[in-house]
């Protein structure tokens, strides 16, 4: 901590940049007890969901081309100069936040986005500058800085936000060898979440769960996604108190308004497997800064988030409405985690 | 006796892995009396001892070098024979100033036994049991000592109804007293007999490691006859051995904020206090030394000693390369950089770690060696975990991660407590029960953003005093 508030130059933040993603702080000794410290470090664990969207952004690549990887990329840019830039003027260490944020925040975004760089830019420079830096940097914000850049622009460029594309399918290399998927792809670009308000159709299981439909770049594919949540969760990273309540407030949900209003609510496997909310209660909702810290505060919270993203996608023209929901429980976090603050083991003294 | 076999443990808390260079399973090896030792006059619980002897004198093995029997204390013995050489006063360990006696050794050993060892001690009133203790220095042990009628304790015998050991150690490196359960198990089991002789007619519960099926099936036959003997057996699970987690755990009873077992009743003692009431009441032999694991990662010699207390730990500590030497627990000790500081009643152990190191990419790969509370790293049961200085990572703004909740024993928020410490709002962290803490230091182990939540805690705590 001390360090954090020496002054310091630009250069001295670049150099301790690099040292630091080196060496990982490997040499900065206890200085005080326990002298022993656990081996996870900030590093590995803003690196883990990294890891775990690794699948689904090779898949992403897959699906709609390379230009999926440059909005990534535009999104780290601007991410990592907006972070040099506020820690040159905090005089603080550059953290590592910004890559989850940017790379989550590019995985919500429609695949045809890559036609409007600027977009990415100016929804990752909300994200990171109001969504986090305004409320006073890293582990202080109380929005998801990811869904504030991407709310940000469903808002003021709904239209932009709303141009899907069928996925490269069925053929090796797919998008590997292309630079975008392009309209000529046959089928209509609606995805399954919209074409179910519109027509009340929905896909088959299957395809539901390899992602070969219309979507955001990063959301289609249920299977891998699944699977980097699942790595998340073993490895202890999130907590599945969030994760697992949303999904099964969702599923719980959807299962009896289905059987009440069927046109308005799809079945539960659907609602589970569509839009962005795989990606969402694994690694948005359990964004660690913005949702609660204590274990029923955390069970509170997905149950919030559980209800408003069913409610949403029925009753508002949202047809996702996770972004939104996740946004609300933000706001609730501190609430729920004051609702479930532990009891102590320790008595009141024996007088 | 009552054996009470279901498996118990609490709710939060941390299985460490084997540390590198721990001294698990090593024998007992008894080290020569040393050539010089320092004596705190305040040892273990209880107020400082008023010094007794003078500069020049020589004393024995045992005799009583220091003793105030009107205060809240325990006579101090000498631990070698040789001539006092010095009385002056240093910082102590825990703070502030003590007298320390230093005493050189000159040559053959003799002792001073206390006059009334019998084996016969079930037929001693509890008050010749409790005087026995209290004149061989066994009354300090354990965190508010051990009642008798000599003022060993703020709390008298008759107050207490349970007497509970803490046969459980987790604490890494703290291998000495496991191996006591194993080698001087005939003076364990005695000692607890002698123990509850001197309180009278109360329970003793016994928090039992559960891999320890040797001892395990020993005390079973040997307790069988005792119906006032419970024997539960407990996951090793730290910090299990803390009196409050160990209250909970056995007898689902709370102890009270910021006091200790003894308001509730109840006196927890260690297996070597155990041991050494034995040896006093038994053998005539006051508390002049003890089982110290002599261990870590820079430690050259490893292994299990008999040390006679006031040992200098240079006289024990032979680390290879920069390392840092601990004296007591790696979680809750104070890094010494005087290597004068002596061996005391409750030191366990004497650890050297090796200082921190530059790794290259330390956050990748999969960390067989590297013990974590997450898991994130690959378990290998076979392989022991590297225990250096290094903090294994940045210091970081908190991002409410919910590890140090998610860990804590007391169900405390440490990261809420910490915060309102460090911006001296006493009342806020009076309300989360500042001190209920225990300060077991997992909240700054499992810390991925490396803040110092213990040190801070300890500091909330001293603003409320």
């Amino acid at each position: 901590m001390s360090q954090a508030n020496e002054p310091k130059s630009l250069g001295k933040i670049i150099s301790t940049l690099i040292h630091d993603s080196i060496f990982g702080g490997s040499e900065r000794a206890t200085r005080e007890a326990p002298y022993i410290r656990d081996a996870m470090g900030m590093q590995r664990y803003m690196g883990s969901p990294l890891l775990a969207v690794l699948p689904a952004t090779i898949a992403s690549i897959y699906f709609w081309g390379w230009s999926s990887l440059a909005v990534i990329a535009v999104a780290w840019l601007v991410g990592g100069l907006i972070e040099v830039i506020t820690a040159t003027i905090r005089k603080a260490e550059v953290t590592e936040g910004f890559l989850v944020t940017g790379i989550l925040y590019a995985l919500l975004l429609p695949p045809t986005i890559y036609n409007h760089m600027w977009l990415v830019a100016l929804g990752m420079a909300v994200a990171i500058l109001i969504g986090k830096e305004f409320f006073g940097g890293t582990g202080k914000n109380i929005f998801n800085p990811a869904l504030v850049g991407v709310a940000f622009l469903m808002i003021f460029f709904g239209d932009d936000m709303r141009s899907w594309l069928q996925p490269f399918w069925g053929s090796f290399p797919g998008g590997f060898t292309e630079w975008a998927a392009s309209a000529t792809q046959l089928g209509p670009n609606a995805t399954p979440l919209l074409a179910f308000q519109e027509t009340g159709e929905t896909p088959d299981f299957l395809t539901m769960l390899i992602g070969n439909h219309p979507g955001n770049i990063g959301e289609v594919s249920a299977i891998l996604l699944l699977l980097g949540g699942g790595f998340l969760l073993h490895g202890g990273i999130i907590d599945g108190r969030i994760s697992i309540t949303i999904l099964a407030t969702v599923g719980a949900l959807t299962y009896f308004f289905n059987m009440v209003a069927p046109t308005v609510f799809p079945d539960p496997i659907f609602a589970l497997l569509s839009g962005s909310l795989l990606l969402a209660a694994f690694l948005n909702a359990t964004d660690p800064v913005t949702s609660p810290i204590t274990k029923r505060g955390k069970i509170l919270y997905g149950l919030l988030i559980g209800i408003l993203t069913v409610m949403i996608r029925a009753y508002t023209h949202f047809p996702d409405g996770v972004v939104f929901a996740i946004l609300i429980g933000n706001l609730f976090a501190p609430w729920f985690d004051k609702l479930g603050k532990p009891k102590s083991f320790g008595s009141a003294p024996v007088s | 006796m009552a054996v009470l076999s279901t498996l118990k443990t609490f709710q939060g808390g941390h299985y460490f892995g084997q540390f590198e260079g721990n001294s698990k399973g090593k024998r007992i090896q008894a080290k020569p009396a040393p050539k010089r030792v320092i004596i705190p006059l305040k040892q273990g619980f209880g107020e400082e001892a008023a010094v007794i002897v003078k500069e020049g004198d020589r004393v024995k093995t045992g005799q009583i070098i220091g003793r105030a029997d009107a205060k809240i204390s325990t006579p101090v013995h000498a631990s070698i024979t040789g001539k006092i050489i010095k009385i002056e006063k240093r910082p102590h360990l825990f703070g502030g100033q003590s007298t320390v006696v230093i005493i050189e050794n000159d040559g053959p050993e003799e002792w001073q036994l206390l006059d009334r060892a019998t084996i016969n001690f079930e037929k001693m009133t509890p008050d010749q049991v409790g005087k026995v203790l209290y004149e061989a220095g066994v009354t300090s042990a354990g965190r508010a000592g051990f009642p008798t009628a000599y003022k060993s304790s703020p709390a008298t015998p008759d107050k207490i109804r349970n007497l509970i050991i803490n046969a459980v150690e987790t604490e890494p490196y703290f291998e000495g007293e496991n191996q006591l359960l194993y080698e001087e198990f005939d003076k364990f089991v005695n000692g607890i007999k002698i123990l509850r002789q001197a309180l009278g007619n109360i329970q003793v519960h016994c928090g039992l490691a559960y891999n320890k099926a040797r001892v395990y099936e020993e005390l079973v036959v040997r307790m069988e006859f005792y119906d006032w003997f419970y024997l539960h057996e407990l996951r090793d699970k730290y910090p299990q051995g803390d009196d409050e987690v160990l209250v909970r755990t056995l007898l689902d009873q709370l102890v009270p904020s910021g006091g200790n077992a003894t308001e509730i009743g109840c006196v927890v003692v260690d297996v070597q206090h155990v041991i050494a009431a034995y040896e006093a009441v038994v053998e005539g032999k006051p508390f002049v030394e003890r089982v110290v694991s002599v261990a870590g990662s820079a430690m050259q010699e490893i292994g299990n000693f008999k040390i006679r207390l006031g040992t200098p730990i240079g006289d024990l500590a032979t680390s290879e390369g920069p390392s840092r030497v601990i004296l007591g627990s790696v979680m809750r000790g104070m890094a010494q950089t005087d290597l004068d500081a002596p061996v005391m009643k409750n030191t366990p152990a004497v650890i050297a770690l090796k200082e921190a190191t530059k790794e290259f990419l330390p956050m990748a790969g999969p960390g067989f060696n590297k013990d974590s509370f997450t898991n994130s790293f690959v378990k290998m049961p076979f392989i022991k975990k590297k225990a250096t200085t290094s903090l294994n990572g940045n210091e970081r703004p908190c991002v409410s991660c919910g590890y140090c909740v998610d860990v804590c024993p007391q169900s405390l928020m440490p990261i809420w407590i910490a915060e309102a410490a460090m911006r001296q709002m006493s009342e806020r962290t009076e309300e989360l029960d500042i001190l209920a803490c225990t300060e077991c230091g997992l909240c700054s182990y499992v810390c991925p953003s490396k803040i110092p939540l213990l040190e801070q805690i300890r500091q909330g705590k001293k603003a409320l005093k």
